[in-house]
């Protein structure tokens, strides 16, 4: 047995083109604005479901990493704590907490996170900013 | 739909006769204002004795916060700054009796101009000279900051020695009952690196663009008082130029709209004391941490309150965003004083 075809991905993403490309333009202002954001809405669900699983194993491996019972709530208690306060376990959690991050804002907003990241890289100096 | 109903619409008018000191109010023209999803904003034109008045009446919408003040007490407040020449919008009569249309409403004299932040941020045929406008803002912004626990008193606003911004989102945060692990991050790094308070001053506390209007020459009004309370001047100044409230013009940290030479130097020629840098970029990661719980709270009116609607189901997934701003201005081993040199 497998699941049927097409499958929800290629659903939602269908939905999303004929959305955008038949009725979108035929629209103005609020209602114009209503079918972008449902476009939106549609579209990170289709993101989801391709890079949803490996946020999920990468959510797990960061929990597993850092306390003894996998649990987001031990995590969450030992920073509030100071546990990550310094040393190479701050560094380690920072760079897995900010991985997420950017895989959670893969799916939500690709565009953000690209101009986010060039602009980041941009200021070579940790201190450089705007 | 609060003034839908011809019966309230009675009420009103014979209300702010009342109120206004005249023998006839009418009701012209009147429509709904897109926006607000705390509160419901109404355009009406009246007419009061003959002279035509284009006013804007704020009440509540029925998913009001409990977090933010009455229509009343935000009337006082507004009416604090008009006296000191903050453009806002002029106010004119408030309305505490929940018996004449069913809830508090305030009325202000309408300004005109545009006030969605997406299109403030990037139609440049708006606001005139940009870096005009952020010195502008710079200066209203010092201009609302006179207003401190020695010049005025607002009963609803509680002891200015009492309340602490960090502890109230820790409260927010544990409130939600949700492990983020970002935000814990985020607040950790506040926490060890919180410069020492300064005395507080009326905060707008939701000073941002989106939150004041623009015409073809430049601002006609700061919005949204609902929020306001006493707290350290920077924490306004962080809001403003925080990076989640920049529209995507990430190099125009005057709140997508100019430099933060500009503003600061507006604020700071206004009030006469220097800006921080450093309790800059602390209340601007603090301001992620804040907008953060806010979008979560906004997405919980979905799974929590059944509120089928677009906006508040992406809202609900902007904090992915936010985190990562706030990992970003927070790397271990760095400083208040690294980071903002």
């Amino acid at each position: 047995m497998k699941p049927d075809d097409p499958s929800a991905a290629n659903l939602l993403a269908t939905a999303s083109l004929a959305l955008k490309e038949e009725i979108a333009p035929l629209l103005k202002g609020e209602e114009r604005l209503t079918v972008l954001m449902a476009i939106a809405a549609i579209e990170t669900a289709c993101r989801e479901v391709a890079l949803g699983p490996d946020l999920a194993a990468h959510q797990a491996a960061c929990l597993a990493a850092h306390n003894g019972d996998g649990l987001a709530e031990s995590l969450c208690k030992a920073i509030r704590a100071g546990v990550f306060d310094a040393g190479t376990d701050a560094v380690d959690l920072h760079a897995r907490l900010l991985e997420d991050a950017k895989k959670r804002c893969a799916i939500s907003n690709p565009r953000y996170l690209a101009a986010a990241e060039a602009d980041w890289t941009r200021r070579t100096a940790p201190n450089r900013r705007d | 739909m609060t003034f839908t109903n011809k019966e309230t619409v009675a009420a009103f008018e014979s209300w702010l006769a009342c109120a206004m000191g005249v023998r006839s109010a009418e009701a012209g023209a009147i429509r709904k204002l897109s926006g607000g999803a705390i509160q419901e904003n109404w355009a009406i034109d009246l007419d009061l004795d003959g002279e035509t008045i284009e006013t804007v009446v704020r009440t509540d919408s029925p998913s009001s916060v409990a977090v933010s003040h009455s229509r009343a007490q935000e009337y006082q407040l507004l009416k604090a700054a008009y006296s000191l020449g903050v453009t806002v919008p002029e106010p004119l009569a408030v309305c505490e009796d929940t018996g004449v249309i069913g809830k508090e409403f305030a009325v202000m004299r309408r300004i005109a101009g545009v006030g969605l932040g997406q299109k403030v941020a990037r139609d440049l045929s708006l606001g005139g000279d940009r870096e005009a406008l952020a010195e502008r803002l710079g200066r209203e912004l010092a201009l609302i900051h006179t207003i401190t626990p020695a010049t005025h008193r607002f009963d609803f606003l509680g002891d200015p020695g009492e309340g602490d911004s960090l502890e109230e989102f820790y409260r927010h945060l544990d409130a939600l009952a949700e492990p983020r692990a970002a935000l814990e991050w985020g607040l950790r790094w506040l926490t060890i690196n919180r410069p020492p308070p300064e005395p507080k001053v009326l905060a707008h506390h939701d000073f941002r663009t989106g939150n004041y209007m623009i015409d073809a020459d430049g601002l006609t009004g700061v919005l949204d008082w609902e929020f306001a309370g006493w707290a350290e001047p920077h924490e306004d100044i962080g809001w403003f130029t925080a990076m989640c409230w920049r529209f995507g013009n990430r190099n125009k940290p005057a709140g997508g709209i100019g430099s933060r030479e500009a503003f600061y130097r507006g604020y700071e020629m206004a009030s006469g004391r220097a800006i921080d840098p450093k309790r800059v970029y602390f209340w601007e990661v603090f301001a992620h941490i804040r907008w953060s719980i806010i979008a979560i709270q906004q997405g919980r009116r979905f799974s929590d309150g059944g509120e089928r609607t677009l906006d508040i189901v992406l809202t609900g997934r902007r904090p992915a965003e936010i985190d990562y701003e706030i990992l970003r201005m927070t790397p271990p081993g760095q400083g208040l004083l690294d980071a903002a040199a």
